[in-house]
């Protein structure tokens, strides 16, 4: 039986420390009662770790300057060249929407001015240093969790390599803002500063409308961290009315949200809702667009939001008091259970995975059908789904099918999160 | 009288090109177009070739082709733009052309393409003027699989680089930017009457049928439910075991 199992790591990488004069000791495979166990050693400084991930954001922003001017399909995401006009009419004293398909905050757009004023390639490089910002931030709470460099150091290499990472933010699309934001948001509330947390939840909030459903499991951990001890908390849920009363608002709660509602106030003058019925991800998809003939076909669009509304309830109560693994639950089964899913839609869950992996006790098998089936799910869409958008055949059937595939492996990878995390785990890893 | 005047006007213009070097711009006998689509899906590219001889034409000819564009496609500027640099024509395309609403809440447009100074080789000229076009989403319909769209044919007009007004001759005149670099500096384009063998190019893109409509809807509703309940279920069970091992 292969497990990958991040104590064992721990123990093993310390008592093999002689071997950290070797850089790059990268797998051992070891046999302990009766299980062979797979140890992933890195021995890596962070400073190290830092460099290459600089110089590989360096070498493919280069990289992708030299695409655009040589060849006819770009390197950089059609986004980037959105932003950036956006923010030549901002230059020019106009309204950032008048650029079609810009549907982001003007915040974007004013902050995206250096494109403008100094060079085109700033964006690029704003976003890649948000990039580095979001690997700090991912150590930094998991240095608050679990106290170990090596934890820290292979966690902040899942996200500083990850190759989708790497090009989302080289090809100047702005989601390592959200990264930044939702991790930062985290990382605030774990350090108890919950005016910051406040602020920094509602910005992200009106940057993008998919963090509002921590505010669940938010409101339900301040009554924990408001000063009430363990013990009172486990008495208070013996009978429901106790429950109950435990929901009514104190003062920390109410605080952090009038905050958070005078910040999302401010920022958002108009909200901008995207409805767009062009095939994607969603196993709605196909049926939204033909409902748009129907009836009553526009209520369907908020039938479907009843069973993401169910689920992203059923997760802040029931892992509210484990924030990273909450918020993560929460915006996967936003994701995946949502009306609209591109794939730039995996990064916001895919931010926040390398809190919890380490909470995973996972079989190695078990991981790696996970990972491969997650890939497999998406090929087998974009195939038909390039049938239908280059070849003009109609495949519309099977890009449903398709997409309930991808939803349901979605699914079952969130089930064996749910069945695989090991709350005790986090205790035992805490080192001091 | 206003006739006149305007008579009097042409011939002055005219006189004054005269002077001098003799600045004929002669316009050619017979233009033919041919148009071609490539690629397929909701992505094409639009080829016009313009084709025809000329005889004595000191100065360079270059061509406007006025492309009205139905509903159910649209031309995306920021592309056009970019293909600029690798060659593409220059075009003027109306601002703020919504690319992702469907066909039935979009309008017909106009965009203007031009050919640039297009130079002669033993009297016979061709020019070849690609842009991509993109079809839009259709509404579903009850059971046909394919929508088709068609694209009618161009106008067509030309003038003479480095003259204000080419040859008098009869004809419908059209004021229109004078190259697509700047909408201000306005010239007279002489509407050009051409030959065409192929019919106006149909393109058909694939759209969602009525008929699945049973079958989508309860395949959906019951995967959905059937998921949502699996992953409840998931997390009330996960409770019960930690706390049976607690109770260990």
């Amino acid at each position: 039986m292969y497990i990958v199992h991040f104590s064992f790591v721990l123990d093993i990488i310390d008592k093999f420390s002689f071997l950290s004069q070797f850089r790059f000791n990268s797998y051992m495979l070891i046999r302990i009662k009766n299980a062979y166990k797979v140890v992933i050693m890195f021995e890596v400084s962070f400073t190290m770790i830092l460099v290459v991930a600089v110089v590989i954001r360096v070498g493919l922003i280069v990289y992708g300057e030299w695409q655009d001017t040589v060849m006819v399909v770009k390197y950089t995401d059609i986004d980037y060249s959105v932003f950036t006009d956006a923010a030549k009419y901002v230059a020019e004293g106009e309204s950032p929407y008048e650029r079609p398909t810009y549907r982001y905050t003007p915040l974007l757009a004013w902050l995206l001015l250096p494109n403008i004023l100094v060079h085109r390639i700033f964006g690029k490089i704003l976003f890649c240093t948000f990039d580095l910002i979001a690997g700090a931030l991912i150590d930094s709470i998991l240095q608050k969790s679990y106290a170990n460099d090596k934890v820290r150091k292979v966690a902040g290499c899942l996200w500083l390599f990850n190759p989708l990472t790497l090009v989302v933010s080289s090809r100047g699309n702005a989601e390592a803002i959200m990264s930044v934001l939702v991790l930062a948001t985290i990382h605030q509330f774990l350090e108890r500063n919950f005016k910051m947390c406040a602020i920094l939840w509602a910005v992200s909030v009106h940057f993008k409308i998919y963090p509002i459903t921590y505010a669940i499991p938010m409101y339900l951990a301040l009554e924990r961290t408001s000063g009430s001890t363990d013990k009172k908390r486990e008495k208070q849920k013996t009978t429901l009315r106790d429950f109950l009363e435990s929901l009514l608002p104190n003062k920390q709660r109410l605080s952090f949200f009038l905050i958070s509602l005078i910040v999302i106030a401010i920022l958002t003058g108009a909200m901008y809702y995207w409805s767009d019925t062009r095939h994607n991800f969603s196993p709605f998809f196909y049926l939204l667009y033909l409902s748009s003939e129907w009836e009553y076909g526009k209520y369907l669009g908020l039938v479907v939001f009843i069973p993401q509304a169910t689920l992203l309830v059923a997760i802040a109560i029931k892992y509210y008091h484990y924030l990273p693994l909450c918020c993560f639950l929460q915006t996967f089964v936003f994701v995946t259970f949502n009306k609209v899913c591109t794939s730039q839609y995996f990064l916001w869950y895919l931010t926040l995975l390398p809190l919890v992996l380490p909470s995973i006790e996972v079989h190695l098998v078990h991981g790696a059908t996970m990972v491969t089936l997650w890939f497999s799910g998406q090929a087998v869409w974009l195939y038909y789904a390039y049938l239908l958008e280059f070849r003009g055949q109609n495949t519309f059937v099977q890009v449903w099918l398709a997409s309930l595939l991808f939803f349901g492996i979605n699914c079952w990878i969130l089930k064996s999160f749910i069945q695989c995390h090991s709350p005790s785990l986090p205790k035992k890893l805490k080192g001091h | 009288m206003k006739h006149l005047i305007k008579t009097l006007t042409v011939f002055f213009i005219w006189g004054y090109h005269s002077t001098g070097e003799e600045q004929t711009c002669r316009v050619p006998n017979a233009i033919t177009l041919k148009r071609e689509v490539l690629k397929e899906g909701f992505h094409r590219d639009l080829i016009t070739i313009i084709e025809g001889n000329v005889t004595n034409s000191k100065s360079p000819l270059s061509f406007l082709l006025q492309e009205n564009i139905p509903a159910g496609f649209y031309i995306d500027q920021y592309e056009l733009t970019n293909l600029e640099k690798f060659g593409g024509p220059k075009t003027i395309v109306p601002a703020n052309i919504d690319v992702e609403k469907p066909a039935h809440l979009s309008q017909n447009f106009s965009i203007l393409v031009f050919s640039g100074p297009v130079h002669t080789n033993e009297n016979h000229f061709s020019v070849t003027l690609k842009i991509p076009i993109h079809l839009r989403y259709q509404r579903s319909q009850s059971d046909r699989a394919h929508h088709m769209e068609v694209l009618p044919h161009p106008l067509l007009a030309l003038r003479c680089d480095g003259l204000s007004l080419d040859a008098v001759d009869s004809g419908n005149y059209l004021t229109a930017p004078c190259n697509g670099n700047s909408e201000l500096q306005q010239c007279y384009w002489k509407e050009a009457e051409y030959q065409i063998s192929s019919p106006p190019p149909v393109m058909s893109v694939p759209v969602g049928q009525q008929s699945h409509a049973q079958v989508v809807f309860l395949g959906t509703v019951f995967v959905m439910s059937a998921f949502t309940l699996l992953l409840i279920k998931t997390m009330v069970n996960s409770s019960k075991i930690k706390n049976k091992e607690k109770s260990r």
